[in-house]
């Protein structure tokens, strides 16, 4: 038996040494650092500081106006994609649509186009005037043309529309997926009993999915908040820090700026809220459980 | 069963969340203590003692001569070993060109010198100081005379005053071997120097406009007639590189120096705001000047002028090759306008581009190692080098020797093709006109800051007025934040914050803790 | 009856004609920037204020620049060996991640783990810090271990594919009978050789997948490939080099706005493939997110 339990733990060895070497190592530096003052100025001497890169962050930081910006770029996207995505699911789902495996293979295909490339297309597709979406498509759908560098509201719809276009065919996939493996007798029993349509959404479709939409929604909620290439490619967090998230401008703090303690210390306040958030979500819905 | 799992989860997620927010109060409250015990200390500027090598200098220094340049060094013959140096090239693709030849000239006359090329850096790059961190940073790096004072200041480049004799600065112009000095210590030597001019297309621009009124009434009449951009200047994707220029004109300065000798910011001014608005005017009002998402030869200003849709830009001739290409006979060049309202002249800032060492802490390289780059800088700053990178590239030479012989061939009219000669006067004449610029490490922080709250001006988010104010509270609080500045915060106000952080911290924690024991079922 | 059915018949046609043209919208949409890339990369046109609308309709197709992009030589590297190098270093990363995505899911589901719940939780919450709070930190660890190679950059990518794979794999364990490895251990196999059989075998869209995404990862990270591999040109990936031949790393370069747009479709559209090819493994993984376990 002692020698199955040790066979057991060399399963899950490597797994561990990897989080630990890569993930708790790091966030435990990072954490050390915030308390430094580590930047360029004090670059191999460094001295602690105690609380004084937090007390910055929230004395003059624009703490509330990232955080507000964090909301607004996670949840905007969010709503928008998994809507997108599961209605373009339950679209394909119907038995007697013609023609669903093409339509299905071509609207994975952002999907499947390397993100980062995409990025840099539609970074030169948003450029007004010159750029194929102001030059073209939205004066041919009559809409106002969409600028970044002049109004706010422009960059979020800028943004928001783009990573719409990156993320959707994800969760269409994934809802797709779910939608398939719904037994279908389950839905011509419901029929029978005089169910209409939207009964049985409510009744069959709703519940069989629940696992897999809080699954994708905690999945994609972290990673939508982390998410950086996107602000980053686009608007640049501009204008001004209008559209800076927590990640954003912690790797602009870090990378372009070199203060250091400072971008660990947004980091670790974004990932604080990230976790607490996350696990709320997860203990609500208790996803972890019906997997184990 | 359910209920076992359940409670592991509980117990997973109150440890990671309470480690989390426990680790951060007990050790931010423990360093909270010790930093008010021992109160940070401000700016320490490392003094060097200066153990510089006396070496018997001849009375002009030769820098061509592979053997006088051992000699400078303090090698008499080359070492029985070979020895490789890295180097990181943030040259432009024309440049390269020149690069090339004098590195191939370099190996040959220091054959036991085996130099590895990293091409492809962009100029004030991270990647320097995390590589540096790492120990890993290249030997020689080229950088802007302004990021090579932030990495000097930051120790990670060497302080060149103690391994060269003074008389080396003699070798290159003031203007550019000054960018290379703070505090008395030399940390570069100059390439080239560099800054903006105006370049404008000829078939569009009957004559370079000498005043903004000039140029807004010039603009409005390429407007008009060809349907084109009169301007394009992307005022809202600047960091204040080429802003500076007109902010000068309007009569502002970056910084001044308070009577008991402090540097502090001063770009809340009348001079920012009416700069700003001059800006915004042309470009919302009058139209007349696009704001291009991007700078350079590369980016949208840049295209546009290379596609004949806008009749000036205001860029350096790092770029003159790829506007040369398009423009041909048609490209024109001249200093930024005077300022009607001041009659003061956009001076942009005369800025130099250069080679660096980095310290053996940040590169691990040995004594050997660095003696070979300190020949290997020389070298490629020396009279042919910088020549070549004129004749080749364009760069405007540091180096006086090939500078006077550029003049010179310039007066001849000797440049190839000859309108290329009217171009480089052009852009020779903007030097006379230009701000020096600052190379303090308080200059790391102008960017950002101006970035900031010109951009969010340019969004109409903000009117001129705000967006000057808002700039120097936050240059002013980057400074403080850094050292830079002596702290605002009075030591009482500091207790209140900690202790309300800590407190904060404290309810976060006793508030969800609940929370997380006890759920509702879903 | 009938007017039911008409009512029914009408609906139909309702619902069908409303999902059809919410399709080709979203169709057009998705298509669009990949058609305007493959476009461009075979116009002439410099720069991309210089694309004209007439360029997505050409009447001539230029391959100046692919040709550009697969014969220019930089110090020693071009882009064919860019390509080489990230094939090499996405191919090692994939399959590390499989085996690391399913040793992982193989002992989550079977094996007799003590708190296993509880790490997995954590395993999982680690996963959640973000790319900044760890990029310095890591960099510094891989300096200091000789790392800043393509073994590190491996090491590197995996985790993050492996550690959400390793949880579909889990699911998809758990809906493979135990009885199947029992069989086949007392027919002399060992729990590996077992393991390896069996288990990769039946759960083949998450190798699938995690192949997938790991290589997907891999062959398109920039930020960390940058930072480690930049001083060897030789090295680089076709990431960093579609990068410099764009004009994007360094400004002072010369920018083709064409040839970015080849290299686009040189790199995206194998993958665009291998991603259709895959995606009815891709479908079936995921659906074990809807499963429900005993």
């Amino acid at each position: 038996m002692d020698k199955e339990k040790l066979y057991s733990f060399f399963y899950i060895l490597p797994i561990i040494l990897v989080t630990l070497l890569l993930f708790i190592f790091p966030v435990i530096y990072s954490l050390y650092i915030s308390f430094t003052n580590m930047g360029l100025l004090h670059f191999f001497h460094y001295s602690y500081v105690g609380l004084r890169n937090y007390i910055i962050i929230f004395k003059y930081g624009y703490f509330l106006q990232l955080l507000e910006n964090t909301i607004i770029w996670t949840v905007g996207s969010l709503v928008t994609m998994m809507g997108l995505g599961f209605a373009l699911a339950l679209i394909l789902n119907q038995s007697d649509l013609k023609g669903r495996s093409i339509f299905y293979a071509i609207l994975i295909l952002p999907w499947a186009f390397p993100g980062f490339i995409s990025l840099l297309i539609w970074q030169g597709l948003w450029v007004d005037p010159y750029g194929m979406m102001n030059k073209l498509i939205l004066p041919m759908l009559h809409l106002p043309t969409i600028n970044s560098l002049t109004s706010t509201t422009d960059a979020w719809v800028e943004l928001i529309l783009t990573n719409d276009w990156l993320s959707f065919p994800y969760f269409m996939v994934v809802f797709y997926s779910a939608l398939q493996s719904i037994p279908r007798e389950l839905y011509d029993i419901a029929e029978l009993d005089g169910a209409n349509i939207f009964a049985r959404f409510m009744r069959i479709t709703l519940p069989s999915l629940k696992k897999t939409i809080a699954f994708v929604f905690i999945t994609s909620f972290v990673f939508t908040w982390n998410n950086f290439y996107p602000i980053y490619v686009l608007t640049g967090g501009g204008p001004g820090i209008s559209t800076e998230t927590f990640i954003v401008y912690a790797y602009q703090e870090a990378f372009s700026y070199s203060n250091f303690s400072l971008a660990a210390a947004w980091s670790v306040i974004s990932s604080i809220f990230v976790i607490v958030l996350a696990i709320i979500v997860i203990k609500y819905t208790r996803i972890l459980d019906t997997y184990f | 069963m359910s209920v076992k799992r359940e409670r592991a989860l509980s117990k997973t997620i109150v440890a990671v969340i309470a480690v989390i927010i426990i680790v951060i109060v007990a050790v931010g409250g423990y360093y909270a203590y010790i930093s008010t015990t021992h109160h940070p200390s401000m700016v320490t500027s490392t003094t060097y003692t200066t153990t510089s090598t006396t070496t018997t200098t001849t009375s002009i220094l030769n820098t061509s001569n592979p053997q006088a340049l051992m000699q400078l060094v303090g090698l008499t013959s080359p070492p029985s070993t070979n020895v490789t140096i890295t180097v990181w090239n943030s040259y432009s693709t024309s440049e390269n060109q020149a690069f090339n030849e004098t590195l191939a000239q370099f190996e040959k006359e220091f054959p036991w010198i085996h130099v590895e090329v990293t091409y492809g850096v962009g100029v004030g790059t991270s990647q320097f100081e995390t590589a540096a961190k790492a120990g890993k940073a290249p030997i020689v790096y080229r950088d802007t005379s302004d990021s090579g004072g932030a990495l000097f200041a930051a120790g990670l480049v060497l302080n060149l005053s103690q391994y060269l004799p003074p008389s080396i600065v003699n070798l290159y112009l003031p203007t550019a071997i000054q960018d290379w000095e703070l505090n008395g210590s030399l940390y570069g030597l100059p390439d080239n120097i560099n800054y903006i001019v105006m370049f404008y297309n000829k078939h569009y621009v009957p004559y370079p406009p000498n005043t903004t009124a000039q140029l807004i009434q010039i603009a409005e009449q390429v407007n008009k007639t060809y349907g084109i951009w009169g301007i394009a200047y992307g005022a809202s994707d600047e960091y204040g590189y080429r802003f500076a220029a007109w902010f000068a004109g309007f009569g502002g300065s970056i910084f001044t120096t308070t009577s008991s000798g402090q540097i502090i910011p001063a770009l809340n001014s009348t001079a920012m705001a009416e700069a700003l608005n001059f800006w915004y005017n042309l470009t919302y009002n009058l139209h007349i000047n696009y704001l291009a998402p991007s700078t350079g030869a590369g980016g949208a200003e840049g295209q546009l002028f290379i596609a004949n849709k806008t009749a000036i830009i205001f860029d350096g001739p790092w770029d003159l090759n790829a506007y040369l290409q398009a423009l041909g006979p048609n490209l024109g060049a001249a200093p930024l306008p005077v300022v009607s309202q001041t009659g003061l002249r956009a001076a942009p800032f005369i800025g130099s581009t250069g080679w660096l060492i980095a310290t053996p802490q940040a590169s691990g390289a040995t004594q050997m190692q660095i003696k070979a780059a300190l020949i290997f800088i020389l070298y490629v700053t020396n009279y042919q080098s910088d020549l070549r990178l004129f004749q080749v590239a364009h760069d405007i030479p540091a180096n006086v020797q090939a500078y006077n012989e550029a003049i010179a061939e310039l007066n001849a009219g000797e440049l190839q093709p000859s309108y290329l000669n009217q171009i480089m006067e052009g852009i020779l004449e903007q030097a006379k006109y230009g701000q020096k610029f600052p190379n303090i490490p308080q200059m790391a922080y102008y960017w950002n800051s101006f970035h900031q709250y010109a951009s969010e001006f340019f969004a109409n988010k903000i009117n001129a007025t705000q967006a000057a104010q808002g700039m120097e509270q936050a240059f002013i609080q980057s400074l403080v934040q850094n050292g830079l500045l002596s702290e605002i915060l009075p030591l009482p106000a500091m207790y209140a914050l900690y202790l309300a952080f800590i407190l904060a911290a404290s309810v976060l924690v006793v508030s969800t803790y609940p929370l997380i024991i006890k759920l509702p079922k879903w | 009856m009938k007017g039911l059915s008409l009512k029914y018949k009408l609906f139909k046609i309702l619902r069908l004609g409303i999902s059809y043209i919410v399709l080709i919208i979203m169709a057009i949409f998705s298509v669009f920037p990949l058609y305007y890339v493959f476009m461009t990369s075979f116009s002439n046109a410099p720069n991309l204020i210089s694309l004209g609308v007439s360029d997505l309709f050409p009447k001539h197709i230029y391959f100046i620049a692919y040709k550009e992009l697969l014969t220019t030589n930089l110090y020693g590297g071009s882009f064919p060996l860019w390509v080489r190098n990230s094939l090499i270093l996405a191919g090692s990363t994939a399959v590390i991640s499989v085996l690391l995505a399913l040793i992982t899911g193989y002992a989550l589901s079977r094996l007799d783990i003590p708190a296993k719940k509880t790490l997995a939780t954590f395993i999982y919450i680690v996963t959640f810090f973000p790319y900044t709070a760890t990029a310095v930190p890591l960099y510094l660890l891989f300096a200091k271990m000789h790392l800043l190679n393509y073994m590190g950059l491996i090491l590197a990518y995996t985790p993050g594919t492996s550690i959400f794979a390793a949880f579909i794999a889990k699911l998809s364990i758990d809906s493979i009978p135990p009885s199947y490895e029992e069989i086949a251990m007392i027919d002399g196999l060992s729990r590996f050789q077992a393991f390896l059989r069996i288990i990769m075998r039946l759960a083949l869209p998450v190798v699938a997948l995690t192949a997938l995404l790991g290589f997907d990862g891999a062959y398109l990270d920039f930020a960390l490939a940058y930072s480690f591999l930049l001083p060897n040109v030789k090295q680089w990936t076709a990431t960093i080099g579609l990068y410099y031949l764009a004009g994007l790393l360094n400004p002072a370069s010369a920018p083709a706005y064409n040839i970015f747009a080849a290299g686009s479709v040189l790199m995206g559209i194998p993958l665009m493939i291998l991603f259709i090819v895959s995606q009815r493994m891709m479908t079936r993984a995921y659906s074990n997110l809807a499963g429900v376990k005993q």
